[in-house]
């Protein structure tokens, strides 16, 4: 028999006396592995969701008028773009601006905006549920701009300004008709902040007037103002950033969309690490004080093993040795009662909306890594409790630890 | 007194204190011992008259203040705790008046205990043992379900589960009714056949009349042995 043997035979014979402690410790473990599961699928689902979001997967190319060599961003250009390795999509992004005034908006200058499918403004009034993408002649405004509620508009056939090119450096006014279908909120302002969103061919067409060629020569040889060119994945933005420098374009990458989790996932994160320090903490304490209790009650075993030729390493590595059993056997358990835990966890955060994206359907587990670190952990904190009262335990003489003979 | 330098276990003028409430009591205050091979060997004495510290002394579980111990010839003085312990599981074996065995472990764990490592040469040697001091049938048994005759018994065949050459008892029959104490003793005698010393540590005077040799002790000393016809209870 060996010592570690000795070890789990003791915990299988005295199994009532450490049963405290395999509870304390399965609780331990089962609330970490919990709120460290829902905080490794928030983690992962935010990856999916914002990490791997198309506007964070988005290369924006730009027409450098002052750039010797700098290619325009023509048809040509698209095609060139949309040919390059990890591009899945480019949109052509063109600004152009109009006017509108009657009786109850006093005058506001907008830019008619191409609209990116990537990155839609948030709504906040529509004449019908799927506004994008827009039909040819129609308009999404802000809610209010330059000091007008355009909110009255909405649903409206209305008539705009707009400018024409006549001859080198001179305009005229034209207009052309638009329905208003839909409204956002002005606090977005991701594309400057007189924004308004137009069908493709609107903006195409009111461009081309304002450069005084048709839309066909406009899209051939002007080109347009900006093309974000989407990624496949997130990881090639950098190299695709790269291929479209090289081959003459002026690119950059937008910012993350957002750059930290919902509020909720990141306090349960916080809590689940919060509860791991604590926990860790009355696991150590725990393991100290039942090893202390164990070992006053097994002074006289203590005794009988060293007067039977047991070295001191030896009682020390027995008492260590069922410390950590009883560490693997809570860690275990805790292991199944803190799956058990996420999968209720999960049902509690699918009732709250601003969570609910984030929560995965399947049942929610921590990665390999942290699941073995925890349990690795525990194990640790066991046999680190246990330490000094064994250590105790081992160096009492044995006429001390057996009174009687 | 026997001065024989074959004897497997020699103690000479050991003295040991203890401080209680501030006083200084003195346990023992010279005390001589010697084992011979093959001879049971009874120490008795008076309650307080310093026996069991002898014997903790004797078997290493204590450190004496001045004297000397020889085991097999070898002073212990400088031998480190570990030393002792190798030397305690090596040449020593115990049998405690109360058994002290180990209630969570069968018959044969406890007789293989000081056998740690032993694998199934241990396990082999435990269940020898066992046969031989009667009790092969109760090897699964766990002390609470033998009898006190009984648990003695295993407690005899794991004091010499590494074939010690010193057998040390301290009223190894205490606690024994009048039969098992006969059946103990008389593993105590097989025992010293096979050329080992044995101590006994008794109030007992049938433990004393089987005893090859008796040494008395009063007040921290020992008085010559008292050699007695074996079993005869005469004094030689």
């Amino acid at each position: 028999m060996s010592i570690l043997a000795l070890s789990a035979a003791n915990v299988r014979s005295m199994w009532r006396r450490f049963v405290g402690l395999t509870a304390l410790l399965t609780v331990t473990v089962g609330v970490c592995v919990t709120a460290l599961a829902v905080s490794a699928s928030a983690d992962r689902a935010a990856h999916d969701r914002v990490q791997e979001g198309a506007a964070n997967r988005t290369v924006t190319v730009e027409r450098a008028f002052d750039r010797p060599g700098a290619q325009p961003l023509t048809d040509a250009a698209l095609r060139t773009l949309k040919g390059l390795p990890h591009v899945t999509a480019v949109e052509p992004r063109a600004q152009v601006s109009f006017g509108y005034k009657d009786a109850t908006v006093m005058g506001v200058l907008l830019y008619a905006t191409t609209v990116r499918s990537s990155v839609t403004p948030p709504i906040v009034g529509q004449t019908r549920p799927d506004l994008f993408p827009l039909r040819t002649g129609e308009v999404v405004l802000p809610a209010t701009s330059q000091g007008s509620d355009l909110s009255t508009l909405l649903g409206r056939k209305i008539t705009v300004d707009i400018t024409r090119l006549v001859s080198s450096g001179q305009g005229t006014g034209a207009q052309d008709g638009v329905t208003v279908v839909g409204l956002f909120d002005p606090g977005w302002q991701v594309d400057g902040a007189d924004a308004a969103y137009a069908d493709n061919d609107t903006v195409v067409e009111w461009s081309a007037a304002r450069a005084g060629v048709t839309a066909a020569q406009f899209t051939a040889n002007v080109g347009y103002d900006k093309v974000s060119v989407i990624v496949d994945e997130a990881r090639n933005v950098d190299a695709t950033l790269q291929l479209v420098q090289s081959a003459g374009f002026v690119g950059s990458t937008l910012q993350q969309e957002l750059s930290a989790l919902p509020g909720v996932l990141a306090m349960i994160r916080t809590t689940g690490t919060l509860l791991l320090a604590v926990l860790g903490l009355v696991a150590l304490v725990g393991a100290i004080v039942v090893t202390g209790a164990l070992t006053r009650q097994r002074i006289r075993e203590i005794g009988i093993l060293k007067a039977v030729g047991f070295r001191s390493a030896a009682v020390l590595a027995m008492f260590v040795g069922e410390m950590a059993v009883v560490g693997v056997l809570g860690a275990a358990a805790g292991a199944l009662v803190g799956a058990a835990g996420a999968a209720a966890a999960v049902t509690v955060l699918r009732g709250l909306p601003e969570a609910a994206a984030y929560v995965p359907d399947a049942l929610p587990l921590p990665d390999t890594t942290t699941f073995g670190g925890l349990l690795l952990l525990t194990v640790l904190i066991t046999v680190a409790g246990a330490l000094l009262p064994a250590l105790r335990a081992a160096r009492l003489a044995p006429s001390d630890a057996i009174k009687e003979w | 007194m026997n001065t024989n330098t074959d004897s497997p276990l020699q103690v000479r003028d050991v003295h040991k204190s203890f401080a209680l409430h501030g006083e200084r009591i003195d346990v023992l205050r010279g005390a001589d011992l010697s084992l011979a091979a093959g001879k049971v060997t009874a120490l008795v004495g008076r309650s307080g008259s310093g026996k069991t510290t002898l014997l903790q002394i004797a078997g290493l579980l204590a450190g004496a203040d001045r004297g000397s111990v020889r085991i097999s010839g070898r002073d212990v003085h400088e031998l480190s705790d570990n030393r002792r312990a190798d030397l305690r599981r090596r040449s020593l074996g115990f049998v405690f008046q109360a058994f002290n065995l180990l209630p969570q472990h069968t018959a044969a764990k406890n007789v293989a205990l000081p056998h740690l490592g032993g694998g199934r040469d241990a396990a082999r040697r435990a269940h020898e043992l066992l046969g031989r001091v009667g009790l092969g049938a109760r090897a699964g048994h766990r002390p609470g379900e033998l009898s006190a005759g009984e648990q003695q018994r295993v407690a005899v065949a794991r004091a010499l589960v590494n074939d010690p050459v010193v057998v040390l008892a301290d009223e190894p029959t205490g606690n024994l009714d009048a039969d098992s104490e006969a059946a103990v003793l008389a593993l105590f005698r097989e025992i010293a056949r096979d050329g080992r010393g044995v101590l006994l540590v008794t109030h007992s005077e049938a433990v004393c009349r089987s005893a090859d040799v008796v040494i008395r002790m009063s007040d921290g000393v020992t008085v010559p042995d008292v050699l007695l016809d074996s079993g005869a209870g005469v004094q030689r």
